[in-house]
């Protein structure tokens, strides 16, 4: 991919990420004021934008979040949910990597 | 200068060799046997030369034996001498093409002609978006010439990157960046490099030296008669040999409900020369959809209103669209597979790949979709 056009759309990318990732840590805390419906979605289109920024680990992270996510918002079951939480948390480790380069 | 039957006022290169010198000009009238050349040198009259007149990507070089037939006083002040040369024909090709150009051509332009113009001076800017909307056609259908401006040389620099044109005009004297620097930056990018540049200034000889070593196509001494540059336009556009880089263009509509990945994917086909318009929801989708034209249609999957796959059935389906609609996507291969099978459309493209593997798939389907 052109560096320029990573250049030009990684701001936007991080800032979109960092809401995303918010929103899921949101839905996945004790006193949720988001559905826990929105983070597959979330995870969805962020796996979206890290692939075609060839963001390929944030990409590959988003996407087992995604269908962790699909589990905990079936049902809430405590194993379950944990391991979502880890699985967002990996991912949050990730995007901050980036945003630190 | 009493304009004979045919003659027409039209603005072509001419480049002949004088005296072991390669020499460009340019036509100030064209008829089906004659042209009146603008001319600094004196060429005797009765010189048998061959000359070849071109517009760069709408009239392909003609080849013509040429004889000097007089020289004209300048019509008035800041108007040019004019050498008036008769043309001797080598087929019946050659002749048919030069007729066909000074043959006026009833009813509308085919299509429009972007044009860049870099020029400093705010009026002379008006002057041109005037001329473009009352002499070429514009406003009397469906158009020809629209002019979109920039005031110096890295504006132009940005603008000519970010979307497509048919046709730069740029003014020598410039600020921060010369006109002749603007060229040659245009002449070493890949995508810019076939670009027709015609130059213009008030410098004379030495400026037109200048232009048209930096790479310009056609250069024309101010004052401009914008009726002649703006006529030539709207002809060349009736009659054009070959189609304007615009019209050659492939057009790709890109439905997504997230934009920041409809600007992202535009910029990158945009950037490789593609038309791009983009649909957030279906509102926006419908809007499009009227305008129809469409070379390849992207269709995302996950969206609010509806599933992309179900989009693809009822355009393909329902409204008839021809064009390759695919699915794209970050759902995994099989799915996407399933989807578009499915909604019974041309195929998918996995976000997962890319954008350089986007813009190859993109390549490689609407090279298929010519070829057939």
């Amino acid at each position: 991919m052109k560096e320029s056009l990573r250049a030009q759309f990684m701001p936007r990318f991080l800032e979109l990420a960092r809401q995303r990732l918010e929103r899921g840590q949101n839905a996945l805390s004790d006193e949720p004021t988001i559905p826990l419906s929105q983070l597959p979605a979330d995870m969805h289109s962020l796996a979206g934008d890290a692939a075609m920024l060839g963001l390929t680990d944030v990409a590959a992270a988003a996407r087992d979040c995604e269908a962790m996510a699909r589990l905990c918002a079936t049902g809430r079951e405590h194993g379950v949910t944990k391991d979502c939480v880890d699985k967002l948390e990996h991912l949050i480790r990730l995007v901050d990597e980036i945003a630190a380069q | 200068m009493v304009s004979a039957d045919h003659e027409q006022r039209l603005i072509l290169r001419v480049d002949y060799r004088h005296r072991d010198q390669d020499v460009v000009t340019h036509t100030l009238t064209v008829s089906p046997t004659r042209a009146g050349i603008n001319n600094d040198r004196p060429i005797p009259v009765g010189t048998q030369m061959e000359v070849q007149l071109s517009f760069p990507q709408y009239f392909e070089p003609l080849s013509l034996q040429a004889e000097v037939e007089s020289h004209v006083a300048a019509a008035g002040h800041g108007l040019p001498d004019v050498t008036m040369l008769r043309f001797s024909f080598r087929s019946a090709e050659e002749q048919l093409r030069l007729a066909a150009l000074c043959r006026e051509v009833p009813g509308e332009a085919r299509l429009g002609i972007r044009v860049l113009l870099v020029e400093d001076s705010s009026m002379i800017r008006e002057m041109f978006t005037h001329g473009a909307e009352h002499l070429s056609g514009k406003g009397k259908g469906k158009g020809c010439v629209e002019v979109i401006a920039a005031a110096d040389g890295e504006s132009a620099w940005y603008m000519l990157l970010d979307e497509p044109y048919d046709l730069a005009i740029v003014d020598m004297y410039l600020p921060a960046m010369s006109g002749a620097t603007l060229i040659e930056k245009i002449r070493r990018e890949p995508k810019l490099a076939s670009l027709p540049v015609i130059s213009i200034s008030v410098g004379g000889s030495a400026a037109s030296a200048a232009m048209l070593g930096a790479g310009a196509d056609l250069f024309l001494g101010k004052p401009l008669v914008l009726r002649d540059l703006f006529g030539t336009i709207d002809r060349l556009a009736k009659v054009a040999t070959r189609p304007p880089i615009a019209v050659s263009q492939k057009r790709i509509l890109l439905v997504d409900d997230s934009a920041f990945m409809l600007e992202m994917v535009r910029t990158a086909l945009a950037d490789r020369g593609y038309e791009v318009l983009t649909a957030n929801d279906l509102q926006e989708l419908e809007q499009h959809a009227e305008v129809g034209g469409w070379n390849l249609i992207l269709l995302d999957v996950q969206m609010p209103e509806a599933f992309g796959d179900d989009v693809g059935m009822v355009l393909r389906a329902v409204r008839g669209v021809s064009a390759p609609i695919y699915l794209f996507s970050s759902l995994d291969d099989d799915e996407l597979s399933r989807r578009a099978e499915n909604a019974q459309i041309d195929g998918y493209i996995s976000k997962r790949l890319g954008v350089d593997r986007l813009i190859e798939r993109v390549g490689e389907i609407l090279t298929a979709t010519e070829n057939q």
